[in-house]
């Protein structure tokens, strides 16, 4: 009988223990469930703020053209430096500006030389072709007058030979003979007019020859002015040089200081001292007035955010001032796209760095959450969603991973998609634990 | 002399005798004792790998039956003694997972309510059995033989039938139900009740007792036995009940124990041995404060051999 | 009596004539079906295979389960650690079937311990590892092992029955063949034996009456499709059962009852003379 009590005994306290466990269990599975906070799929729409750092230029810099071939001796401004009207950029060597200019005038001399040689000669080559001209034209005038004179005696003929018609009476060998001698007369005086109406003929088309051979001669001047000599090899070269001597001259004459002309503010500076110029500018600087534009590049995942035509913030870093415009072009090149922001005159001068501000709002999206009830496991985003689940312990809250593909999205808001997406789920967005698929949950 | 000689001689040799039938009876009772223990011993090892895989940790158990779980060559190993001891499944099972106890308290209500509802209605019906003689009494505890020997699937789909008429089907009535009116409690309890002499009852009645008092106040105490076998066997039965609740429940939520348990599996030894070493508590705590009553009330059922007759 | 019987009426008489009723007719259409659905249940192959392997399994089980729980209950009958030997053996009546299931797997696997053991004698035997285990609940030897956890689990339950029918035994006549110098095979042979016939059909009914049960861990142990000598009428009716097939079930059910309503009719003079 004691041994049955001690079973007893045992029995009742072994359920007792087991009634004590099932609280505790109870209360720690509680007490280790995710709280939770959800909410439903909302429809928005997402705004998405980016910036971009990029570059200022001014849209009509003003190159500075260099001396070429003459030594640069110093260079007076640094880029991003102001300048006024009048503000020397650069100075060139003199000396070697003089010995340079002396080369040139040496070569220009030359040149002069040859041109005058060529010139008289081709002067002499028109005289005589004028002379030409005008015997040949002299011979002429005196043939025409000698048949004018032959044309009036004729004429003259004819009138005296008019008085002499022979009486109606006369025999007919009279008449005969009078209508023949104003056959005659009548004749010559075509003959002699058709001479001269020749001979005018002739003159003329020896004058167009005189004409055209002093028009070459005139010709084979030019040609010696423009053509002719060593190194050069049209007028325009020649005309350079002589702009460059006046040029170079009137540099020597101030100093071999160049100074600016327009007040600005200098982008680039592209000579040192101690280098000889080259073509081109050398040297780069803003005009006051002008406008600047703003570029950037932004990355392919940004490229849905901006359009042509969207409205940009701008700021410049050290600068109060901001701005907003819209944006002109955007142009893909290499791997990115470059905006392009024409700013307006007198905005942001003298900076060279911009921020650009995108605000884009998307499309409205059916599944926005917020951006916390958002997870990514490094291969794929997804959401946990709640659900009642039947298990052993009766109808539960749990959680259930569902994969998404990410839309959209910025710090606070993500819109997401998939198939099995619905509008009634209710999405976990927020825990006091890490969740895993399946965990039961608390709503808080 | 002679004579005492002899009588002496044949004392000794009916001595000596006697010795010799002793020593061959102990060498006899150790042979059977000895087969008898090799049996149980037999019997028992299986049980010991119970206990001892509940306080082995996973490193261990994995590294003794990885040939059972997942194929690889070898053959499984077990140590009779943990390496490593330790209760993390236990802490698990006991701390860890309130399932395991929504389902023990299943299994408690469930076994409760059968044995609860058993005694009610199997009580009178045994008690009816085993004192009046009534027309078609005969018939009726034939039928119930048959009733108790008939396997469960056979009733499977009858039973389905009712419940589904009756709206039980997927509540835990519907075990319970059917477990209540089964026939072989009301066949153990009605041989404990055969076990009283006639004569007890009759002075009874004849002290002024009505039929309620005899049954509570005779019937009850005397067919003791009968009834806690009854309960003991019902208790083993209910506790480990499988099918029934296979084929009536529905939610996990009103699942037993015993549904849960082979669920888990070989990879999850160690928990499932803790559960197991759980779940074996109660029936071994059951098992030994019924078990004299278990072997008497068995007995009963027994002793129903012809010469056993008048007591009946 | 009256709310026993009328709960019986209720839970099993009623529905079970439901059952006949249906057995009759097509669930479907609830169309007059005659024997049909009885044809079908009997030309069914896994009726047949499930009939044979039902009666092979009791056929091997029950006598087994008696003759080694009478041995062992009449070895233990004069032992002083009686009490402690019923009790060990009675101890797998409280395992729970999920357990027992576990370290049966464990134990049968083919990489279990069974077949570890015997490669370990057989290595140490011959020398080689030749030893090749099976994996025994999904081979031919499945209703073996079935046969075996069954006589596991029961052998102490029908040792305890046989110890009782024992103890009803009349000790005069065993010790009245003591003393006409009757050896102990004869005692049993001429005495013991005959005396315990009254039992015999009662510990057989009850060894039936396991090993319907014993289908609890036959199915948790290898499911609702295991190997095929182990596919008993159970499977059959509990896979109809899942598969909704009631009419085959309901014939089923039928002649199974039929069956066991005869078995039990022929039995019962034997069982309940006083009845």
């Amino acid at each position: 009988m004691d041994r049955k009590k001690r079973l007893g005994m045992g029995f009742g306290i072994f359920m007792a223990g087991m009634l004590v466990m099932t609280f505790v269990s109870r209360v720690i599975y509680v007490s280790q469930m995710p709280r939770v906070k959800w909410s439903y799929f909302s429809a928005a729409s997402i705004q998405n703020t980016f910036l971009s750092e990029g570059t200022l230029e001014a849209v009509n810099a003003q190159a500075v053209t260099g001396m070429e071939g003459l030594l640069v001796k110093k260079v007076c401004v640094a880029a991003g430096e102001r300048i006024e009207a009048g503000t020397v950029l650069y100075e060139v060597d003199l000396e070697d500006l003089e010995m340079q200019l002396s080369l040139l005038e040496a070569e220009e001399r030359v040149w002069q030389a040859q041109v005058q040689t060529e010139k008289k000669e081709a002067a002499t080559e028109a005289a005589r072709a004028a002379e030409d001209y005008e015997s040949a034209a002299a011979e002429l005038e005196r043939k025409i007058a000698e048949e004018m004179i032959l044309l009036e005696q004729a004429q003259e003929d004819m009138d005296t030979h008019m008085f002499r018609i022979p009486q109606e009476d006369a025999p007919d060998e009279v008449w005969i003979a009078w209508a023949d001698e104003r056959t005659r007369i009548d004749r010559e005086i075509k003959e002699r007019q058709r001479a001269i109406e020749e001979t005018g003929q002739e003159k003329e088309k020896v004058l167009r020859e005189a004409a055209r051979s002093m028009e070459d001669a005139r010709n084979v001047q030019n040609q010696v002015e423009g053509a002719y000599s060593a190194g050069f090899s049209s007028i325009g070269q020649v005309q350079e040089r002589e702009h460059k001597i006046a040029v170079w001259k009137e540099l020597a004459e101030r100093g071999g200081r160049v100074a600016a002309e327009q007040e600005g503010c200098v982008l680039e500076v592209m000579i040192q001292a101690g280098t000889r110029m080259g073509e081109g500018a050398v040297m780069r600087y803003a005009d006051a007035q002008g406008s600047l534009v703003f570029r950037t590049v932004i990355p392919q995942e940004n490229k849905s955010m901006v359009h042509t035509g969207d409205r940009v913030h701008l700021s410049f870093p050290g600068s109060p001032e901001e701005a907003d415009e819209e944006i002109d072009s955007i142009i893909q090149e290499n791997g990115g796209y470059t905006v392009t922001v024409w700013l307006e005159a007198g905005v942001a001068q003298g900076r060279t760095e911009g921020v650009m501000e995108v605000v884009s709002t998307s499309e409205i999206y059916d599944f926005v959450v917020p951006k916390r009830a958002l997870h990514y496991d490094g291969d794929m985003y997804y959401i946990y969603v709640l659900e009642e689940k039947n298990g052993i312990l009766g109808t539960e809250l749990c959680v259930r991973r569902l994969p998404v593909r990410l839309l959209d999205g910025n710090e606070d808001k993500a819109a997401v998609t998939d198939d099995l997406l619905e509008s009634g789920m209710k999405v976990v967005v927020e825990s006091d634990r890490e969740l895993g698929n399946g965990m039961a949950v608390i709503i808080q | 002399m002679a004579a005492e000689g002899c009588v002496t001689e044949k004392r000794i040799k009916r001595l000596e005798k006697r010795k010799t039938e002793k020593v061959k009876r102990r060498v006899v009772k150790w042979a059977a004792g000895g087969v008898c223990f090799l049996a149980a011993a037999l019997v028992c090892l299986p049980l010991f790998l119970i206990p001892a895989g509940a306080v082995m940790d996973d490193m261990e158990l994995r590294q003794m039956l990885s040939p059972v779980m997942d194929g690889s060559g070898g053959y499984a190993k077990w140590h009779l003694i943990p390496l490593y001891p330790t209760m993390e499944h236990y802490y698990r099972l006991l701390v860890g997972s309130p399932e395991f106890y929504r389902l023990f308290w299943n299994t408690v209500g469930m076994t409760a309510a059968v044995l609860a509802g058993q005694l009610l209605v199997g009580l009178p019906s045994a008690w009816a059995f085993a004192v009046f003689r009534f027309r078609g009494r005969g018939v009726l505890f034939g039928l119930y033989v048959v009733l108790m020997l008939l396997p469960f699937q056979v009733m499977l789909l009858p039973q389905y039938l009712v419940l589904q008429k009756m709206g039980l089907y997927g509540k835990t009535a519907s075990v319970i139900l059917p477990a209540v009116f089964s026939a072989f409690p009301v066949f153990l309890m009605y041989r404990g009740f055969t076990q009283i002499e006639r004569d007890v009852l009759e002075a009874a009645r004849l002290d002024g007792a009505g039929e309620m008092q005899v049954f509570l106040f005779v019937g009850m105490p005397l067919g003791r036995t009968g009834i806690q076998a009854a309960m003991v066997l019902g208790f083993l039965e209910y506790w480990n009940l499988v099918e029934q609740p296979m084929a009536f429940l529905e939610e996990q939520k009103d699942w037993p124990l015993s549904l849960y348990l082979p669920r888990l599996t070989v990879e999850q030894a160690g928990f499932a041995f803790a559960a197991s070493v759980v779940v074996l508590v109660p029936a071994l705590f059951v098992f030994a404060l019924g078990q004299d009553a278990l072997e008497k009330g068995i007995t009963y059922s027994v002793s129903m051999v012809p010469w056993d007759g008048e007591k009946g | 009596m009256a709310p026993g019987f009328s709960g019986v009426l209720l839970f099993y008489l009623l529905p079970f004539a439901e059952t006949v009723r249906r057995s009759f007719f097509q669930s479907g259409s609830g169309a007059f079906a005659g024997t049909a659905n009885y044809r079908a249940v009997l030309h069914n192959a896994a009726f047949l295979r499930a009939v044979r392997n039902t009666v092979a399994y009791a056929a091997a089980g029950v006598p087994l389960l008696m003759t080694v729980s009478l041995f062992l209950a009449l070895l233990v009958r004069g032992l002083a650690a009686r009490r402690k030997l019923v009790s060990a053996l009675l101890a797998p009546m409280a395992v729970p079937a999920a357990v027992m299931v576990l370290v049966l797997r464990i134990l049968a696997d083919e990489h279990g311990l069974w077949n570890g053991m015997f490669a370990a004698v057989s290595e140490r035997i011959t020398g080689l590892p030749v030893f090749t285990g099976a994996d025994y609940l999904h081979s031919d030897l499945a209703l073996a092992v079935v046969t075996g956890s069954f006589l596991w689990k029961n052998t102490g339950y029908m040792m305890i029955l046989w110890l009782a029918g024992l103890a009803g035994l009349p000790k005069e006549v065993d010790e009245a063949a003591v003393v006409d110098g009757a050896g102990r095979w004869q005692r049993w042979h001429y005495v013991t034996r005959p005396q315990l016939a009254g039992s015999f059909f009662t510990i057989g009914m009850l060894s039936v009456l396991q090993i319907f049960k014993s289908y609890r861990e036959i199915w948790m142990v290898a499911g609702s499709y295991p190997q095929e000598n182990i596919y008993f009428l159970q499977h059959l009716l509990q896979n109809w059962y899942l598969k909704l097939e009631f009419d085959q079930m309901a014939a089923l059910t039928v002649l199974l009852s039929a069956t066991l309503l005869v078995l039990c009719l022929i039995l019962q003079k034997r069982l309940e003379p006083d009845l």
